[in-house]
């Protein structure tokens, strides 16, 4: 009796190095990245514990909250009449900008009624505020402080001023995860502010969005500009992505490799929009 | 040498401290380092100085749970953790039953090579078809991480004189 304990817990003892045990638990972890990689288990478990996890957001975003209280605090008058200023004549020209908007979205509806074109738009836009960690791990991540309860859904486009920021991949009632546009593997489809043809652009966990693969009968130059294609269904077309910053010859001369430096840029604003569905 | 329950006490409250701590770092980005390919990865760090120090009486099953909790707390993918740490304890006791590591120095030579296994397999989880874009900075993370080793292995083995 008291051998077979011993046998038992020779799992638990570091003299005894058991070689079967060990295989046993590499064959159970391997499994484990499988079932995960299928299934999304801990993303299901992410969302169970997220709330003990938002102490320590706390605790890394406390130091940031702080500085920036601070120097709201000791922002001197002279710096805060500039910038009321420099606003203000920002509002005067969107203000112009907006009644050309108007004008332009009358005709529009009435040429809709005229060409019988069913209305298209059907998406509206929620903003949020942006929070840290911007890194777990090794991964780019970026917290905003709304999440399903606002109306947020997983897949939504996430923009701000300058342009497309990235998509929500993680949802709990009141944050949502966004992947931003260079982590690898994010895909979008994109194309040409003046073509026509769709490409698939990447990011590749730098600084820099990449198409791997355009066609050299193509013509590309330096400083064109990707819009997204909204083929898709995630992204409305037309938000602004990046402009072409290099144009390197691959593959025997049969293809481009097109370097794409994005618009927008997470830490640019501490507020972004979220693209959702008009429900 | 046995250890008395206070120092096991002590020894134990430190190594919990240094995984807070790593915890922590985990979430903060790197200064400089805009490219996401380059990381330091502290949990790699901290498991191998604990290790090397032989420090609590680990054993599969706990290096495995360990891993889990790992993986859930960084929330990468459930079991990544799991398979380094073991792969990374069975390398330590392979190689302590083939040689003799006495000095610091050799431990640490040691630590290096089970910190480059490490870091070896999360890249081979993690790369899949970005083998080429991955395996550049494979060096730079492992002397990152390698140097975060050092400094957890420094505090651990710390002794007042």
């Amino acid at each position: 009796m008291a051998q077979e304990k011993t046998k038992r817990l020779r799992l638990f003892t570091n003299a005894n190095f058991s070689f079967l045990h060990f295989c046993l638990l590499i064959v159970v972890s391997m499994l484990l990245i499988g079932v995960d990689n299928r299934y999304n288990l801990n993303t299901k478990i992410q969302e169970k514990i997220f709330t003990l996890k938002q102490p320590l957001y706390t605790l890394i975003n406390f130091p940031n909250a702080l500085f920036e209280e601070m120097k709201f605090f000791y922002l001197s008058k002279t710096t805060l009449l500039n910038e009321n200023k420099i606003l203000k004549e920002k509002l005067s020209n969107l203000q112009l900008y907006a009644d050309q908007l108007e004008a332009s979205k009358i005709e529009n509806i009435q040429l809709k009624k005229i060409l019988k074109i069913q209305d298209l738009k059907k998406y509206e836009t929620v903003t949020a505020q942006i929070k840290l960690p911007s890194r777990i791990d090794y991964k780019n991540k970026l917290f905003i402080n709304k999440g399903s309860t606002a109306g947020i859904n997983h897949g939504n486009a996430v923009i701000n001023n300058d342009g497309l920021i990235g998509q929500v991949i993680f949802l709990t009632e009141d944050m949502a995860e966004v992947q931003t546009i260079n982590s690898p593997n994010f895909v979008v489809g994109g194309n040409l502010i003046n073509g026509k043809e769709n490409f698939f652009i990447f990011g590749n966990g730098g600084p820099f969005l990449e198409i791997p693969l355009y066609p050299i009968h193509r013509v590309i130059n330096i400083g064109d500009i990707f819009i997204t294609a909204g083929a898709d269904k995630v992204y409305p077309k037309g938000i602004k992505i990046g402009e072409v910053i290099d144009v390197i010859e691959e593959r025997r001369g049969q293809f481009f490799k097109v370097i794409i430096q994005p618009f927008a840029h997470p830490k640019t604003y501490s507020f972004v929009s979220i693209i959702k569905e008009r429900s | 040498m046995k250890k008395t329950p206070a120092i096991v006490k002590k020894e134990l409250q430190l190594t919990i401290a240094l995984v807070i701590a790593a915890i922590i770092l985990s979430h903060i980005s790197l200064p400089f380092f805009e490219h996401t390919n380059f990381y330091v990865d502290f949990f790699i760090a901290l498991f191998a100085s604990v290790v090397i120090l032989e420090r609590h009486n680990l054993s599969l099953l706990k290096i495995f749970f360990l891993g889990i909790g790992a993986d859930i707390i960084l929330g990468s993918q459930l079991g990544e953790f799991a398979l380094i740490f073991l792969l990374m304890f069975a390398a330590h006791y392979f190689f302590t039953q083939l040689l003799i590591f006495k000095t610091s120095t050799q431990k640490q030579i040691l630590m290096a090579g089970i910190i480059f296994l490490g870091i070896f397999i999360k890249f081979i989880i993690a790369a899949g078809a970005l083998i080429p874009l991955l395996a550049a900075p494979l060096i730079i993370n492992f002397f990152l991480t390698a140097i975060a080793a050092c400094l957890f292995f420094l505090i651990m083995n710390f002794r007042k004189n």
